[in-house]
């Protein structure tokens, strides 16, 4: 007790304290740890703002704009964002018709009848569906066959275009100097025998040589008709050509006529072989899965033609039904009603694979092929299309010898051509210029390097799937509204 | 309360125990008063604390700057506006020329074994055959046109006079002459392609002044105007290598001889005067001893020369800077045509150069074609042109040109109609036919103004100069003795801002004024002026008002509103 009397004022002192210490942490410090909370929460509002007033807002075709998300900003990103689609719509309409350019054309309007183009000459009647009119499918066989005639005598023809020739053949120059010799006999005949034949073989020579440099004189490029590929139905003469024939050599002949305008631009202001950048043509592969490289064939070898390659003409769509010699024999009347172009009735055979010599447009895909997201498949080539529901992709394989300087210049001339192409790969090889020139190919005084040139064509289904077969519509799953009855064509010359 | 036994800290706890109460207590109240414990830092970065009563005034203005941002972004929002790019457009440019130039413009690269060349190869010479030499033809169309300007490429802008001389070159002919038979074989197409060449090297000119009595005088060679040196080339002692690598050489620079690059030139100064801009102080023409400095011989047109001070406002002013804007736009306008000329002659040379590319070897060009253009297809004769920078103005000329090209038989390893011939390495052609005579316009003028002897006997004269594309006019007070025309400041137009700006221009005309005396009347000065070549002439102020020449370059000086500076007698001259 007396410690508390005595000790009264530190008593009540360390109370005061404690009470106050206590009264600190709770519940002052709760109410103040609420409070902040509060306030906190009531201060983001100025961040928001803060940040509302500094948005950056990036629109195209427009300056940067820094600052809040005004009417004005919405409105004219919304004007943007119509305009591109505009223009977007537009540029796709630009696009398909300019990758129908050359191709085929729309005499009465882009509803109209669609005209396929043979090198830019109409052959009406013949697509999507022939009417087996054999005077039409004999006037189409004999155009196309033109398309590989010999240079000069068709100016329509790839290689008249081309201004190709060939170095003359072994026998040509035997017979050039035997009659050369027999020309001069009379001045040699009184000469020495030793002296004779060493006289023969000087003028051998010398017009061996002359020859081989006269022929590169009048040539801008060295090529030969089986550079080019052709459809089976051309070397038989008794085959009548079926629509699936005659709608593959029309693609083949778009193709590869893109491949010759763009030689001819390359090579153009040349005078002969020496001076054109491009100076051989091997060979021009069209289909799918092509393969570059000159293969067994020799270099503008008479041979023969460039084989149909056997993937077929668009990727997926399985090989090429005209593939198989005798395929499709003279049939009087046409196709069978009901020809599905051999597709089994009863679906695909036990393991088929797909894409072997013969099959025919196959609605079943390979299952080794990966699985393609939304038209593209990486699994093949780097741009991965392989077809869509707008377009369908093929293949174009070229092998030139030409100058290395102008490799470019003929990648794009072939852009050139058409939008539809993208060149997939490129490989280049040396040349032995005096091995080719004992082979008669005279390269000039610039460098030559062999090139295969491979590259992919997309052809749109918009204009394309109006003159495909049934069959390939049917594979890839094309809807197309075919024009109405049909119109006579003043340029249909195989009409009767 | 008195203790036993009670150590100080027990005696003073107390005293202890309220000093740190009290320091609690302080504590206590400074962080509860002076620092507010309930603030709370600013969110977003933003620094600074908020106390709990300052929230909503923070909101506040952070909603008030918003609303402000708001209204500054819809006005500026209104004004920064663009193009949205014509991605159509784009895409069908893309079609036309889907890879670069740069990519597709590739120069022939020399490496890797080379093929024989196919020319060398057909139509073999035989060794006794005999060719004839090449014979150059003569120019045609030779004309001569004169101009005046002032060049803009110089360090300093530069008042030149020149003649430009355009002949052509017969290519067609020149290629007959390549392509002669010889004699031995009819059939035979001339020279071998391998030396049918065409290698410009000089084009030389000369010209004949009309001499002061009207006959002409002798000829003298010009040495033409050229941007870039032409290269030299000494064949006689080079190697067939070095031969080859001249005449390439010779054949990049064939525009730069044959059609040269010449002087940047400003587009002609524009003859309205700018009225907004700041005039030189109009002060009356005295004479000497008071009395005007013009005689009753001359009367100065009306408004000339007195063109006061534009208005600062109204109508005038705003016509004045149109004219102004209009003026400076034409300046650019001149501007980019002469850049745009310049670079498509680049893009030419380049061009050129791309499809003739040099290897080492000689070139041959096509038969019967044209060395310009592709491959010269349908081009059968060449333009060559020259420029004479010599030229005097007052005098008049009449000029010739030919052209100097590669022998294309020198060294030539067969038999020749002219042995000769091989060790030439050039061919001159004949002289062409001489030019119509051109005169070249007068740069300066002086006219005898005064009518009346000033106080120490000085006549005034009046010296037009054409000086950066106008004329300039100054006034002047000469004593016999004394040299006609000095430095005087002239305001000038400003190529870069288009103000009047006062420069220097030397009025010099050469004449030295030998003696001056009046009239019995005095009316009219007659004064005797020595030339500088040491003739004496006589001229009159009567004579001189009445020359067309000075009423025409008064309207002129009148136009561009350049108002001489007007010297008084007797102050000495700078």
């Amino acid at each position: 007790m007396n410690f508390i009397k005595n000790n009264l004022l530190m008593i009540i002192l360390s109370l005061v304290v404690v009470v106050a210490l206590v009264s600190l942490e709770y519940p002052l410090a709760g109410w103040s740890t609420r409070l902040r909370r509060e306030m906190s929460t009531s201060l983001s509002t100025v961040g928001v703002a803060k940040n509302l007033a500094q948005q950056t807002i990036h629109i195209p075709g427009q300056p940067s704009f820094v600052g809040p998300i005004i009417p004005e900003i919405i409105n004219r990103k919304q004007q943007v964002q119509k305009l591109m689609q505009d223009q977007a719509r537009e540029i796709k309409a630009s696009a398909v018709a300019i990758n129908s350019r050359g191709r085929v054309v729309f005499p009465y309007g882009p509803k109209g009848p669609v005209i396929p183009l043979l090198a830019g000459v109409p052959e009406p009647h013949l697509l999507p569906q022939s009417n087996h009119n054999l005077v039409r499918l004999a006037n189409f066989k004999r155009d196309y066959q033109r398309l590989f005639d010999l240079a000069r005598r068709n100016p329509r023809g790839w290689l008249a275009q081309l201004h190709a020739a060939m170095p003359p053949s072994e026998g040509q120059i035997q017979r050039l100097i035997r009659r050369r010799l027999s020309q001069i006999h009379f001045g040699l005949v009184h000469q020495h025998s030793d002296k004779l034949v060493v006289e023969k073989a000087r003028i051998s020579r010398q017009l061996t040589r002359q020859a081989i440099f006269q022929a590169a004189a009048h040539c801008r490029i060295y090529a030969g008709r089986f550079c080019f590929q052709e459809r089976n139905f051309v070397q038989s003469t008794n085959a009548v050509p079926s629509s699936l024939d005659i709608y593959n050599a029309f693609v083949d002949s778009w193709l590869q006529s893109d491949v010759v305008h763009a030689i001819v631009l390359t090579n153009r202001g040349s005078r002969d072989v020496a001076d054109s950048a491009i100076k051989q043509l091997f060979y021009v592969r069209v289909g799918a899965g092509v393969k570059t490289g000159r293969g067994s064939l020799s270099a503008g070898s008479n041979l023969g033609p460039v084989m149909v390659p056997r993937g077929g003409l668009f990727l997926g769509a399985g090989a090429a039904p005209s593939a198989q010699p005798g395929y499709n024999q003279y049939q009087p009347g046409g196709m069978t009603p009901g020809y599905n172009g051999g597709m089994p009735p009863n679906g695909p055979p036990e393991g088929y694979q797909g894409g072997y010599p013969g099959a025919l447009p196959s609605a079943y895909p390979s299952p080794s092929s990966p699985a393609a997201v939304g038209g593209l498949n990486y699994g093949g080539e780097m741009t991965g299309h392989v077809g869509t529901s707008d377009y369908q992709v093929t293949h174009v394989a070229v092998g030139v010898i030409i100058a290395p300087s102008k490799i470019n210049t003929f990648i794009n001339n072939m852009y050139r051509q058409n939008n539809g192409y993208t060149l997939l790969n490129v490989q280049i090889r040396t040349v032995d210029p005096i091995d080719a020139i004992t082979h008669g190919y005279v390269y000039g005084a610039v460098p030559a390097v062999e090139a295969d040139f491979l590259f992919e064509d997309i052809l749109f289904n918009q204009w394309n799937g109006r003159v495909m077969p049934a069959a390939y519509r049917q594979r890839f799953g094309i809807v197309v509204h075919q024009a109405g009855p049909r119109r006579s064509f003043p340029g249909n010359r195989g009409s009767p | 309360m008195k203790m036993k036994n009670i150590n100080p800290l027990e005696q003073h706890v107390e005293k202890v125990v309220a000093v740190v109460v009290v320091l609690l207590v302080a504590w206590l109240c400074y962080r509860n008063i002076f620092q507010d414990p309930n603030a709370v830092v600013l969110p977003g970065g933003m620094s600074g604390n908020v106390r709990p009563g300052r929230v909503g005034e923070k909101i506040n203005q952070a909603v008030d700057a918003l609303r402000r941002s708001v209204k500054d972004a819809e006005r500026s929002a209104n004004v920064q506006r663009g193009v949205i790019p014509d991605y159509k457009q784009i895409y069908t440019l893309s079609q036309i020329q889907p890879l670069a130039s740069a990519l597709t413009q590739l120069p022939t690269v020399a490496f890797g074994p080379r093929n024989q060349r196919l020319q060398n190869t057909i139509n073999p010479v035989a060794k006794n055959w005999v060719f004839h030499v090449p014979s150059v033809p003569r120019l045609t169309d030779l004309k001569a046109v004169q101009g005046r300007g002032v060049a803009t490429d110089t360090p300093e802008p530069t008042d030149i006079h020149w003649v430009e001389l355009k002949a052509i070159f017969p290519l067609t002919r020149w290629h007959k002459s390549l392509a002669g038979g010889s004699h031995l074989k009819a059939d035979e197409s001339g020279l071998p392609r391998s030396y049918r060449r065409t290698t410009f090297y000089r084009v030389q000119v000369r010209r004949q002044p009309r001499l002061p009595s009207g006959q002409w005088g002798p000829w003298v060679p010009v040495k033409g105007t050229y941007l870039q040196p032409l290269p030299q080339v000494d064949l006689s002692h080079a190697t067939p290598r070095q031969i080859a690598a001249a005449l390439g050489l010779l054949d990049q620079a064939r525009s730069q001889i044959i059609t040269p690059a010449f002087h940047t030139l400003e587009a002609t100064r524009h003859l309205i005067a700018p009225m907004n801009q700041p005039q030189p102080p109009v002060v009356a023409p005295q004479g000497p001893g008071g009395m005007p400095p013009f005689g009753p011989g001359f009367r100065p047109p009306p408004g000339a020369f007195n063109q006061g001070p534009a208005g600062a406002g109204g109508a005038r002013a705003a016509m004045a800077r149109m004219l102004q804007m209009q003026r400076m736009q034409q300046l650019q306008m001149a501007r980019q045509q002469q850049q745009l000329l310049q670079q498509q002659m680049q893009q030419q040379q380049m061009q050129q150069q791309q499809m003739q590319p040099n290897n080492g070897v000689l070139q041959v060009p096509p038969q019967g074609a044209g060395v310009l253009g592709n491959n010269g297809v349908g081009l059968t004769d060449i333009p060559v042109i020259f420029y004479d920078q010599t030229a005097l103005p007052g005098e008049q000329y009449r000029y010739e040109i030919r052209v100097v090209l590669y022998n294309p038989v020198f060294e030539f390893p067969y038999h020749l109609t002219d042995p000769a011939a091989k060790s030439q390495p050039w061919l001159v052609s004949p002289w062409s036919k001489p030019t119509k005579p051109v005169k070249i316009r007068q740069s300066e003028y002086f006219f005898l103004v005064s009518s009346q002897l000033g106080s120490q006997g000085q006549a005034s004269f009046r010296i037009f100069k054409w000086v950066q594309n106008v004329w300039t006019v100054a006034d002047e007070w000469v004593a016999p003795g004394e040299a006609i025309g000095n430095v005087q400041q002239v305001p000038l137009m400003n190529n870069v801002t288009g103000a009047l700006q006062n420069q220097s221009v030397n009025f010099s005309t050469g004449y030295t004024l030998v003696d001056a005396k009046e009239n019995a009347s005095g009316s009219s000065l007659t004064i005797v002026v020595e030339h500088p070549n040491g003739s004496l002439s006589l001229r009159t102020s009567a004579w001189d008002a009445a020359n067309p020449e000075q009423t025409r370059l008064n309207a002129r000086v009148t136009q561009t509103g350049i108002a001489p500076t007007p010297v008084v007698p007797g102050v000495p001259k700078p």
